[in-house]
Protein backbone atom coordinates (compact mmCIF):
# COMPACT_ATOMS: atom_id res chain seq x y z
CA UNK A 1 0.00 0.00 0.00
CA UNK A 2 2.56 2.00 0.80
CA UNK A 3 4.40 1.90 -2.53
CA UNK A 4 1.81 2.49 -4.53
CA UNK A 5 0.95 5.42 -2.43
CA UNK A 6 4.48 7.18 -3.11
CA UNK A 7 3.70 6.37 -7.15
CA UNK A 8 0.41 8.35 -6.68
CA UNK A 9 2.39 10.75 -4.35
CA UNK A 10 5.08 11.46 -7.30
CA UNK A 11 2.72 11.29 -10.11
CA UNK A 12 0.55 14.03 -8.16
CA UNK A 13 3.57 16.21 -7.36
CA UNK A 14 5.20 15.72 -11.26
CA UNK A 15 2.03 17.24 -12.17
CA UNK A 16 1.64 20.33 -9.76
CA UNK A 17 -1.67 19.03 -8.70
CA UNK A 18 -3.33 19.80 -11.31
CA UNK A 19 -7.08 18.30 -11.17
CA UNK A 20 -7.55 16.87 -14.83
CA UNK A 21 -4.34 14.76 -13.72
CA UNK A 22 -6.12 14.12 -10.47
CA UNK A 23 -9.09 12.57 -12.50
CA UNK A 24 -6.99 10.62 -15.19
CA UNK A 25 -4.97 8.95 -12.10
CA UNK A 26 -8.69 8.21 -10.74
CA UNK A 27 -9.62 6.71 -14.04
CA UNK A 28 -6.59 4.10 -13.70
CA UNK A 29 -8.41 2.14 -10.97
CA UNK A 30 -5.33 1.97 -9.22
CA UNK A 31 -6.39 -0.63 -5.97
CA UNK A 32 -4.72 1.76 -3.01
CA UNK A 33 -6.39 3.42 -0.24
CA UNK A 34 -6.77 6.85 -1.43
CA UNK A 35 -7.85 5.64 -4.39
CA UNK A 36 -10.48 4.61 -2.92
CA UNK A 37 -11.34 7.34 -0.84
CA UNK A 38 -11.26 9.58 -4.13
CA UNK A 39 -13.81 7.35 -5.59
CA UNK A 40 -16.16 7.59 -2.27
CA UNK A 41 -15.70 11.60 -2.50
CA UNK A 42 -16.53 11.66 -5.87
CA UNK A 43 -19.57 9.59 -5.57
CA UNK A 44 -20.39 11.90 -2.46
CA UNK A 45 -20.45 14.54 -5.46
CA UNK A 46 -17.57 16.60 -3.72
CA UNK A 47 -16.14 18.79 -5.48
CA UNK A 48 -12.91 18.23 -7.89
CA UNK A 49 -10.74 21.29 -6.87
CA UNK A 50 -11.82 20.11 -3.09
CA UNK A 51 -10.78 16.66 -3.83
CA UNK A 52 -7.55 17.92 -4.71
CA UNK A 53 -7.32 20.54 -2.41
CA UNK A 54 -7.74 18.09 0.63
CA UNK A 55 -5.17 15.47 -0.74
CA UNK A 56 -2.89 18.04 -1.25
CA UNK A 57 -3.13 18.90 2.37
CA UNK A 58 -3.25 15.43 3.20
CA UNK A 59 -0.22 14.40 1.53
CA UNK A 60 2.32 17.23 2.96
CA UNK A 61 1.06 16.28 6.64
CA UNK A 62 1.31 12.48 5.90
CA UNK A 63 4.95 12.86 4.82
CA UNK A 64 5.65 14.90 7.97
CA UNK A 65 4.62 11.90 9.89
CA UNK A 66 6.67 9.73 7.42
CA UNK A 67 9.81 11.09 8.59
CA UNK A 68 9.26 9.96 11.99
CA UNK A 69 11.00 7.48 14.15
CA UNK A 70 9.43 5.73 17.17
CA UNK A 71 11.85 3.95 19.53
CA UNK A 72 10.30 0.65 20.75
CA UNK A 73 9.98 1.36 24.60
CA UNK A 74 7.25 4.10 23.81
CA UNK A 75 4.88 4.45 26.82
CA UNK A 76 1.34 3.42 26.17
CA UNK A 77 -0.48 6.50 26.23
CA UNK A 78 -0.05 10.33 27.24
CA UNK A 79 -1.62 9.65 30.66
CA UNK A 80 1.10 7.02 31.41
CA UNK A 81 3.85 9.14 30.30
CA UNK A 82 2.59 11.67 32.42
CA UNK A 83 2.07 9.91 35.41
CA UNK A 84 6.01 8.75 35.46
CA UNK A 85 7.12 12.99 34.79
CA UNK A 86 4.81 13.45 37.83
CA UNK A 87 6.07 10.87 39.81
CA UNK A 88 9.92 11.80 38.59
CA UNK A 89 9.26 15.47 39.77
CA UNK A 90 7.90 13.98 42.88
CA UNK A 91 11.06 11.78 43.79
CA UNK A 92 13.35 15.02 42.68
CA UNK B 1 -26.33 45.71 36.11
CA UNK B 2 -23.58 43.33 36.46
CA UNK B 3 -21.44 44.88 33.86
CA UNK B 4 -17.96 44.03 33.99
CA UNK B 5 -18.39 42.94 37.42
CA UNK B 6 -16.05 39.75 38.36
CA UNK B 7 -17.54 36.43 40.29
CA UNK B 8 -17.00 37.78 43.90
CA UNK B 9 -18.35 40.79 42.99
CA UNK B 10 -21.47 39.25 41.69
CA UNK B 11 -21.56 37.14 44.40
CA UNK B 12 -21.77 40.06 47.55
CA UNK B 13 -24.72 41.59 45.47
CA UNK B 14 -26.76 38.89 45.46
CA UNK B 15 -25.41 37.48 49.30
CA UNK B 16 -27.13 41.18 50.63
CA UNK B 17 -29.99 40.51 48.16
CA UNK B 18 -30.98 37.15 46.95
CA UNK B 19 -34.04 37.91 45.48
CA UNK B 20 -31.64 40.28 43.12
CA UNK B 21 -30.67 37.29 41.35
CA UNK B 22 -33.70 37.68 39.10
CA UNK B 23 -33.50 40.97 38.23
CA UNK B 24 -29.59 40.32 37.08
CA UNK B 25 -31.20 37.23 35.37
CA UNK B 26 -33.58 39.16 33.60
CA UNK B 27 -31.00 41.67 32.34
CA UNK B 28 -28.55 39.28 31.58
CA UNK B 29 -30.29 37.38 28.93
CA UNK B 30 -32.15 40.39 27.50
CA UNK B 31 -28.48 41.72 26.94
CA UNK B 32 -27.44 38.71 25.33
CA UNK B 33 -30.46 38.78 22.81
CA UNK B 34 -29.59 42.45 22.60
CA UNK B 35 -25.89 42.77 22.47
CA UNK B 36 -24.88 39.64 22.21
CA UNK B 37 -27.12 39.07 19.08
CA UNK B 38 -25.84 42.29 17.34
CA UNK B 39 -22.58 41.08 17.93
CA UNK B 40 -23.52 37.71 16.35
CA UNK B 41 -22.30 35.81 19.24
CA UNK B 42 -25.35 34.26 20.52
CA UNK B 43 -26.76 30.91 20.00
CA UNK B 44 -29.61 30.28 22.40
CA UNK B 45 -31.33 31.59 25.63
CA UNK B 46 -34.12 30.11 27.37
CA UNK B 47 -35.30 32.93 30.04
CA UNK B 48 -37.68 30.85 31.67
CA UNK B 49 -35.35 27.70 32.51
CA UNK B 50 -32.91 30.32 34.01
CA UNK B 51 -35.20 31.78 35.94
CA UNK B 52 -36.29 28.60 37.46
CA UNK B 53 -32.92 27.56 38.45
CA UNK B 54 -32.39 31.19 40.20
CA UNK B 55 -35.72 30.99 42.03
CA UNK B 56 -34.90 27.19 43.20
CA UNK B 57 -31.46 28.55 44.32
CA UNK B 58 -33.20 31.28 45.97
CA UNK B 59 -35.63 28.79 47.52
CA UNK B 60 -32.48 26.25 48.79
CA UNK B 61 -30.65 29.35 50.38
CA UNK B 62 -27.23 27.68 49.73
CA UNK B 63 -25.52 30.92 49.84
CA UNK B 64 -21.61 29.58 51.00
CA UNK B 65 -21.65 27.98 47.38
CA UNK B 66 -18.87 29.71 45.31
CA UNK B 67 -21.38 30.69 42.16
CA UNK B 68 -23.58 31.26 44.26
CA UNK B 69 -26.29 33.03 42.01
CA UNK B 70 -23.90 34.13 39.60
CA UNK B 71 -24.69 34.21 35.89
CA UNK B 72 -22.64 32.19 32.82
CA UNK B 73 -23.40 31.14 29.14
CA UNK B 74 -20.97 28.37 27.22
CA UNK B 75 -20.29 27.48 23.84
CA UNK B 76 -22.67 25.40 22.02
CA UNK B 77 -20.88 22.69 22.11
CA UNK B 78 -21.73 22.11 26.29
CA UNK B 79 -25.05 20.10 25.99
CA UNK B 80 -27.76 20.97 28.61
CA UNK B 81 -30.67 18.70 29.35
CA UNK B 82 -33.78 19.76 30.75
CA UNK B 83 -35.34 18.15 34.14
CA UNK B 84 -38.49 17.63 32.02
CA UNK B 85 -36.75 16.42 29.28
CA UNK B 86 -36.25 19.17 26.88
CA UNK B 87 -32.69 19.33 24.89
CA UNK B 88 -31.03 22.50 24.59
CA UNK B 89 -29.70 23.42 20.81
CA UNK B 90 -27.20 20.69 20.12
CA UNK B 91 -26.06 21.88 16.47
CA UNK B 92 -21.85 22.58 16.68
CA UNK B 93 -22.39 25.70 14.87
CA UNK B 94 -23.41 23.64 11.87
CA UNK B 95 -26.35 23.87 9.08
CA UNK B 96 -25.65 19.63 8.71
CA UNK B 97 -26.99 19.43 12.80
CA UNK B 98 -29.75 21.79 11.99
CA UNK B 99 -32.60 21.12 14.78
CA UNK B 100 -30.23 18.48 16.61
CA UNK B 101 -31.08 18.72 20.55
CA UNK B 102 -28.86 18.02 23.75
CA UNK B 103 -29.67 14.19 24.99
CA UNK B 104 -27.52 14.38 27.84
CA UNK B 105 -25.76 17.50 30.27
CA UNK B 106 -22.75 17.88 30.06
CA UNK B 107 -20.35 16.89 33.22
CA UNK B 108 -18.58 20.35 33.36
CA UNK B 109 -22.16 22.13 32.82
CA UNK B 110 -23.72 19.97 35.82
CA UNK B 111 -20.56 20.89 37.69
CA UNK B 112 -21.23 24.66 37.78
CA UNK B 113 -25.19 24.45 38.21
CA UNK B 114 -24.41 22.51 41.30
CA UNK B 115 -21.50 25.37 42.29
CA UNK B 116 -24.61 27.88 42.07
CA UNK B 117 -23.91 29.34 38.56
CA UNK B 118 -27.43 30.06 36.56
CA UNK B 119 -27.04 29.16 32.67
CA UNK B 120 -28.30 31.70 30.91
CA UNK B 121 -27.39 30.20 27.25
CA UNK B 122 -25.09 28.71 24.87
CA UNK B 123 -22.95 30.96 22.90
CA UNK B 124 -22.14 30.99 18.69
CA UNK B 125 -19.11 28.03 18.04
CA UNK B 126 -17.28 27.79 14.80
CA UNK B 127 -18.70 25.03 12.54
CA UNK B 128 -17.77 21.60 14.80
CA UNK B 129 -15.12 24.01 16.88
CA UNK B 130 -13.16 23.55 13.37
CA UNK B 131 -12.01 27.18 13.03
CA UNK B 132 -9.26 29.71 14.25
CA UNK B 133 -10.35 32.35 12.81
CA UNK B 134 -14.02 32.50 14.25
CA UNK B 135 -16.00 32.37 10.47
CA UNK B 136 -19.38 30.45 10.44
CA UNK B 137 -21.72 31.34 7.29
CA UNK B 138 -24.23 29.62 9.32
CA UNK B 139 -24.04 30.26 13.05
CA UNK B 140 -22.82 33.91 12.41
CA UNK B 141 -19.32 35.32 12.53
CA UNK B 142 -18.91 36.64 15.93
CA UNK B 143 -17.81 40.42 15.97
CA UNK B 144 -14.58 41.69 18.38
CA UNK B 145 -15.97 43.96 20.89
CA UNK B 146 -13.03 46.16 20.67
CA UNK B 147 -13.71 46.64 17.37
CA UNK B 148 -16.60 45.19 15.11
CA UNK B 149 -14.74 44.81 11.93
CA UNK B 150 -12.28 42.26 13.78
CA UNK B 151 -12.55 38.88 14.28
CA UNK B 152 -12.97 37.13 17.76
CA UNK B 153 -10.79 34.04 16.64
CA UNK B 154 -12.06 30.74 17.02
CA UNK B 155 -13.51 28.65 17.70
CA UNK B 156 -14.72 29.66 21.05
CA UNK B 157 -15.82 32.83 19.17
CA UNK B 158 -19.36 33.31 21.12
CA UNK B 159 -17.45 32.34 24.59
CA UNK B 160 -14.69 35.60 24.01
CA UNK B 161 -17.29 38.34 22.27
CA UNK B 162 -19.85 37.48 25.20
CA UNK B 163 -17.38 37.92 28.30
CA UNK B 164 -15.40 40.65 26.64
CA UNK B 165 -18.46 42.56 25.85
CA UNK B 166 -18.85 42.49 29.98
CA UNK B 167 -22.29 40.84 30.15
CA UNK B 168 -21.09 37.68 32.05
CA UNK B 169 -17.25 37.51 34.45
CA UNK B 170 -17.02 33.56 32.36
CA UNK B 171 -18.00 31.40 29.69
CA UNK B 172 -16.91 27.70 29.34
CA UNK B 173 -14.92 26.97 25.32
CA UNK B 174 -13.07 23.99 23.93
CA UNK B 175 -10.05 23.74 23.04
CA UNK B 176 -8.21 21.21 20.43
CA UNK B 177 -5.42 23.59 18.72
CA UNK B 178 -6.00 27.10 20.55
CA UNK B 179 -9.62 27.38 20.56
CA UNK B 180 -9.75 28.80 24.25
CA UNK B 181 -6.83 31.05 23.88
CA UNK B 182 -6.99 32.47 20.71
CA UNK B 183 -10.11 34.02 21.48
CA UNK B 184 -9.18 34.88 24.61
CA UNK B 185 -6.02 37.17 23.41
CA UNK B 186 -8.33 38.62 20.34
CA UNK B 187 -10.63 39.91 23.20
CA UNK B 188 -8.38 40.67 25.85
CA UNK B 189 -9.48 37.68 28.01
CA UNK B 190 -8.00 35.10 30.63
CA UNK B 191 -8.19 31.93 29.29
CA UNK B 192 -7.42 28.02 29.98
CA UNK B 193 -6.05 25.33 28.24
CA UNK B 194 -5.91 22.76 30.76
CA UNK B 195 -3.49 19.56 30.79
CA UNK B 196 -5.09 16.88 28.80
CA UNK B 197 -7.31 14.37 31.11
CA UNK B 198 -7.84 17.33 34.17
CA UNK B 199 -11.52 18.22 32.90
CA UNK B 200 -13.89 16.14 31.57
CA UNK B 201 -15.36 16.63 27.95
CA UNK B 202 -18.00 14.01 28.82
CA UNK B 203 -21.44 15.37 27.02
CA UNK B 204 -19.14 18.09 25.30
CA UNK B 205 -19.82 17.96 20.83
CA UNK B 206 -16.43 16.17 20.11
CA UNK B 207 -13.95 17.24 17.54
CA UNK B 208 -10.45 15.28 18.19
CA UNK B 209 -10.64 12.46 21.07
CA UNK B 210 -6.82 12.54 21.70
CA UNK B 211 -6.84 15.93 21.87
CA UNK B 212 -10.00 18.00 22.84
CA UNK B 213 -9.69 19.80 25.66
CA UNK B 214 -12.36 22.17 27.78
CA UNK B 215 -11.50 25.22 29.86
CA UNK B 216 -12.68 28.77 30.75
CA UNK B 217 -11.94 32.22 29.40
CA UNK B 218 -12.47 35.23 31.72
CA UNK B 219 -11.67 38.55 32.45
CA UNK B 220 -9.39 38.60 35.20
CA UNK B 221 -7.21 35.59 36.38
CA UNK B 222 -8.64 34.96 39.50
CA UNK B 223 -12.01 34.16 38.12
CA UNK B 224 -10.59 31.88 35.70
CA UNK B 225 -9.13 30.07 39.16
CA UNK B 226 -12.33 30.34 40.50
CA UNK B 227 -14.37 28.58 37.86
CA UNK B 228 -11.09 25.89 37.33
CA UNK B 229 -11.73 24.56 40.51
CA UNK B 230 -15.15 23.61 39.89
CA UNK B 231 -14.40 21.91 36.69
CA UNK B 232 -11.28 20.49 37.33
CA UNK B 233 -11.34 16.52 38.46
CA UNK B 234 -11.80 13.22 37.13
CA UNK B 235 -14.79 11.66 35.69
CA UNK B 236 -15.67 7.91 34.68
CA UNK B 237 -17.44 9.26 31.95
CA UNK B 238 -14.66 10.55 29.99
CA UNK B 239 -12.03 7.91 29.32
CA UNK B 240 -9.31 9.71 29.19
CA UNK B 241 -10.02 11.82 32.19
CA UNK B 242 -7.08 11.10 34.99
CA UNK B 243 -7.13 11.10 38.89
CA UNK B 244 -4.85 14.25 40.15
CA UNK B 245 -4.65 15.64 43.28
CA UNK B 246 -6.43 19.51 43.03
CA UNK B 247 -4.66 22.20 44.15
CA UNK B 248 -6.43 24.90 46.02
CA UNK B 249 -6.11 27.38 43.19
CA UNK B 250 -6.87 30.41 44.46
CA UNK B 251 -4.47 30.44 47.59
CA UNK B 252 -1.58 28.98 45.53
CA UNK B 253 -2.16 31.68 43.36
CA UNK B 254 -1.87 34.21 45.75
CA UNK B 255 2.17 32.84 46.04
CA UNK B 256 3.22 35.15 43.24
CA UNK B 257 5.52 34.48 40.50
CA UNK B 258 8.54 34.83 43.22
CA UNK B 259 10.95 32.12 42.37
CA UNK B 260 9.40 30.22 40.00
CA UNK B 261 11.50 29.63 36.73
CA UNK B 262 10.51 30.85 33.48
CA UNK B 263 12.00 30.47 29.80
CA UNK B 264 11.76 31.99 26.84
CA UNK B 265 12.35 29.64 24.02
CA UNK B 266 14.95 30.81 21.28
CA UNK B 267 13.46 28.69 18.56
CA UNK B 268 10.00 28.24 16.99
CA UNK B 269 7.59 30.53 18.86
CA UNK B 270 9.36 34.18 18.75
CA UNK B 271 10.64 33.15 15.06
CA UNK B 272 7.33 31.96 13.29
CA UNK B 273 5.49 35.15 15.29
CA UNK B 274 5.69 38.64 13.41
CA UNK B 275 7.96 41.20 15.17
CA UNK B 276 5.78 42.90 16.86
CA UNK B 277 4.09 40.32 18.49
CA UNK B 278 7.58 38.45 19.43
CA UNK B 279 8.42 41.72 20.80
CA UNK B 280 5.57 41.84 23.24
CA UNK B 281 6.39 38.39 24.36
CA UNK B 282 9.80 39.54 24.85
CA UNK B 283 8.21 42.29 27.41
CA UNK B 284 6.69 39.81 29.22
CA UNK B 285 9.32 37.35 29.83
CA UNK B 286 11.54 40.28 30.78
CA UNK B 287 8.76 41.93 33.55
CA UNK B 288 8.70 38.20 35.23
CA UNK B 289 12.06 38.45 35.67
CA UNK B 290 11.92 42.06 37.08
CA UNK B 291 8.94 40.28 39.39
CA UNK B 292 11.23 37.86 40.68
CA UNK B 293 11.40 35.19 38.28
CA UNK B 294 14.49 32.91 37.51
CA UNK B 295 14.12 33.72 33.83
CA UNK B 296 16.60 32.17 31.02
CA UNK B 297 16.55 31.16 27.30
CA UNK B 298 15.54 27.36 26.47
CA UNK B 299 15.12 25.18 23.17
CA UNK B 300 12.48 23.14 22.50
CA UNK B 301 13.14 19.75 20.62
CA UNK B 302 11.22 19.00 17.29
CA UNK B 303 8.38 21.60 18.05
CA UNK B 304 8.98 22.29 14.47
CA UNK B 305 6.59 19.93 13.29
CA UNK B 306 4.22 19.64 16.28
CA UNK B 307 1.78 22.30 14.41
CA UNK B 308 1.70 20.19 11.31
CA UNK B 309 1.10 16.90 12.88
CA UNK B 310 -1.43 18.36 15.10
CA UNK B 311 -3.34 19.32 12.19
CA UNK B 312 -3.29 16.07 11.06
CA UNK B 313 -4.23 14.30 14.08
CA UNK B 314 -7.21 16.81 14.50
CA UNK B 315 -8.33 16.07 10.76
CA UNK B 316 -7.84 12.50 10.99
CA UNK B 317 -9.89 11.68 14.30
CA UNK B 318 -12.23 14.77 13.20
CA UNK B 319 -12.81 12.22 10.11
CA UNK B 320 -13.49 8.99 12.23
CA UNK B 321 -15.97 10.70 13.88
CA UNK B 322 -18.40 12.93 11.32
CA UNK B 323 -16.87 11.32 7.90
CA UNK B 324 -20.28 10.39 7.41
CA UNK B 325 -22.23 13.00 7.42
CA UNK B 326 -19.83 15.36 5.80
CA UNK B 327 -20.11 13.35 2.81
CA UNK B 328 -23.84 12.89 3.45
CA UNK B 329 -24.50 16.33 3.68
CA UNK B 330 -21.39 18.32 2.28
CA UNK B 331 -23.20 20.70 1.03
CA UNK B 332 -24.88 21.86 4.57
CA UNK B 333 -21.14 22.38 5.63
CA UNK B 334 -18.87 25.66 5.15
CA UNK B 335 -16.46 24.96 2.60
CA UNK B 336 -13.28 25.28 5.36
CA UNK B 337 -14.58 23.03 7.80
CA UNK B 338 -15.94 20.49 5.04
CA UNK B 339 -12.05 20.64 4.13
CA UNK B 340 -10.74 19.95 6.69
CA UNK B 341 -12.46 17.21 7.97
CA UNK B 342 -11.75 15.59 4.57
CA UNK B 343 -8.11 16.38 4.31
CA UNK B 344 -8.19 13.76 7.14
CA UNK B 345 -10.08 10.81 5.36
CA UNK B 346 -6.85 10.13 3.54
CA UNK B 347 -5.05 8.62 6.86
CA UNK B 348 -4.83 4.67 6.97
CA UNK B 349 -5.16 3.33 10.14
CA UNK B 350 -1.63 2.41 10.23
CA UNK B 351 -0.68 5.75 9.79
CA UNK B 352 -2.93 6.73 12.63
CA UNK B 353 -1.65 4.67 15.22
CA UNK B 354 2.14 5.92 13.98
CA UNK B 355 0.39 9.40 14.59
CA UNK B 356 -0.88 8.60 18.18
CA UNK B 357 2.30 6.56 19.10
CA UNK B 358 5.08 9.57 17.86
CA UNK B 359 2.87 12.03 19.90
CA UNK B 360 3.31 9.64 22.81
CA UNK B 361 6.80 9.74 22.63
CA UNK B 362 7.51 13.27 21.48
CA UNK B 363 5.52 14.40 24.90
CA UNK B 364 8.35 12.14 26.77
CA UNK B 365 11.27 13.85 25.14
CA UNK B 366 9.79 17.51 25.53
CA UNK B 367 8.90 17.12 28.78
CA UNK B 368 11.87 15.45 30.33
CA UNK B 369 14.10 18.08 28.77
CA UNK B 370 12.29 21.05 28.72
CA UNK B 371 10.72 20.93 32.49
CA UNK B 372 14.11 18.97 34.09
CA UNK B 373 14.85 23.03 35.49
CA UNK B 374 11.80 24.83 34.32
CA UNK B 375 8.56 25.41 35.76
CA UNK B 376 6.80 27.24 32.41
CA UNK B 377 7.91 28.80 29.69
CA UNK B 378 6.07 31.90 27.96
CA UNK B 379 5.19 32.25 24.03
CA UNK B 380 3.04 34.67 22.04
CA UNK B 381 -0.73 33.09 21.63
CA UNK B 382 -1.75 34.73 17.67
CA UNK B 383 1.41 34.73 15.59
CA UNK B 384 0.51 38.19 14.04
CA UNK B 385 -1.80 41.45 14.90
CA UNK B 386 -5.50 40.47 14.53
CA UNK B 387 -7.22 40.27 10.96
CA UNK B 388 -10.18 42.22 10.22
CA UNK B 389 -13.25 39.54 9.62
CA UNK B 390 -13.11 40.81 5.98
CA UNK B 391 -9.24 40.18 5.46
CA UNK B 392 -9.17 36.61 7.11
CA UNK B 393 -12.52 35.12 5.41
CA UNK B 394 -10.78 32.71 2.65
CA UNK B 395 -13.29 30.06 2.81
CA UNK B 396 -11.45 27.28 1.34
CA UNK B 397 -9.36 28.67 -1.26
CA UNK B 398 -5.77 27.43 -1.60
CA UNK B 399 -4.72 30.25 0.57
CA UNK B 400 -7.00 29.30 3.26
CA UNK B 401 -5.03 25.79 4.43
CA UNK B 402 -1.97 28.11 4.80
CA UNK B 403 -3.77 31.31 6.62
CA UNK B 404 -5.23 28.18 9.34
CA UNK B 405 -1.72 26.40 9.78
CA UNK B 406 -0.25 30.34 10.56
CA UNK B 407 -2.57 31.52 12.76
CA UNK B 408 -2.26 28.14 15.47
CA UNK B 409 1.23 28.09 14.87
CA UNK B 410 1.89 29.11 18.65
CA UNK B 411 -1.07 27.18 20.23
CA UNK B 412 -1.65 23.67 18.30
CA UNK B 413 1.92 22.30 19.49
CA UNK B 414 0.91 22.49 23.06
CA UNK B 415 -2.26 21.00 22.42
CA UNK B 416 -0.03 18.68 20.52
CA UNK B 417 2.18 18.28 24.20
CA UNK B 418 -1.25 17.68 25.77
CA UNK B 419 0.54 20.75 28.35
CA UNK B 420 -1.67 23.19 30.11
CA UNK B 421 -1.64 26.92 29.15
CA UNK B 422 -3.08 30.14 30.29
CA UNK B 423 -3.45 32.97 27.99
CA UNK B 424 -2.76 36.84 29.84
CA UNK B 425 -3.72 39.96 28.08
CA UNK B 426 -0.95 42.49 27.88
CA UNK B 427 -1.75 45.54 26.25
CA UNK B 428 -2.75 46.23 22.53
CA UNK B 429 -1.67 46.65 19.14
CA UNK B 430 -1.04 49.30 16.86
CA UNK B 431 -4.99 49.13 15.28
CA UNK B 432 -6.32 49.09 19.18
CA UNK B 433 -6.99 45.35 19.61
CA UNK B 434 -5.83 43.40 22.50
CA UNK B 435 -2.59 41.26 22.35
CA UNK B 436 -1.53 38.13 24.51
CA UNK B 437 1.02 35.61 25.77
CA UNK B 438 0.69 32.66 26.89
CA UNK B 439 2.33 30.62 30.16
CA UNK B 440 2.79 26.87 29.03
CA UNK B 441 3.84 24.84 31.81
CA UNK B 442 4.55 20.94 32.67
CA UNK B 443 1.67 18.14 32.83
CA UNK B 444 -0.78 19.35 36.01
CA UNK B 445 1.15 22.41 37.01
CA UNK B 446 -2.18 24.99 35.87
CA UNK B 447 -1.71 26.40 39.77
CA UNK B 448 2.00 27.72 38.53
CA UNK B 449 0.54 29.17 35.53
CA UNK B 450 -2.05 30.80 37.82
CA UNK B 451 0.45 32.35 39.92
CA UNK B 452 2.63 34.22 37.15
CA UNK B 453 -0.35 34.99 35.40
CA UNK B 454 -1.83 36.32 38.82
CA UNK B 455 1.31 38.49 39.32
CA UNK B 456 1.66 39.93 35.63
CA UNK B 457 -1.86 40.75 35.45
CA UNK B 458 -1.43 43.37 38.01
CA UNK B 459 1.46 44.60 36.33
CA UNK B 460 -0.54 45.03 33.41
CA UNK B 461 -4.26 46.16 34.46
CA UNK B 462 -5.42 45.29 30.98
CA UNK B 463 -9.20 45.34 32.14
CA UNK B 464 -8.62 49.79 33.41
CA UNK B 465 -9.79 50.16 29.99
CA UNK B 466 -13.17 48.68 28.14
CA UNK B 467 -14.67 47.91 25.00
CA UNK B 468 -17.13 50.63 23.83
CA UNK B 469 -20.21 48.60 22.58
Amino acid sequence: MEGSRLWFSFVIIYNNFNVLILREIIKMNISNLSTKIISELKKAKIDDEQIDNVFNISLKQLKTLESKTIPKDTASSVQDVFSDFLTFNTDD
Amino acid sequence: MIDFKSISEIKGLVLNSPNFILEIVNDVVDKLNTIGKTLDAVKYTNSKFSLDQASKLIQEKQYDLPLFGVPLAHKELFQRIQDNGIGWPNEAGSKSREGSKSDQTAEVISLLDKAGSIDCGRLVSVEYAFGVTGHNEYAGTPKNPWNQNYVCGGSSSGSAAIVASGIIPAALGSDTGGSVRLPSAACGLVGIKPTQGLISRAGVFPLSNSLDTVGPLTRSVTDAAKILQIIAGNDHKDLSSVSVKIPEYISEMEKGIQGLKIGLPKNYFLEGSDKGVSENTLSAFRLSEKLGAKCKEINIPNIETANDLNMLLISTEAALEHQKVALERHRDFNQQTLMRILSGVFTSPDEYEKLKKYRIHFIKEVIYKVFDDLDMFIAPVWPCYLPTIKDSDAGASKEAASLVRRIGHNTRPINYLGLPAVCLPTGFDPNGLPMSIQLIGKPFSEDLLLRAASSLEKEYSFWDKKPKI
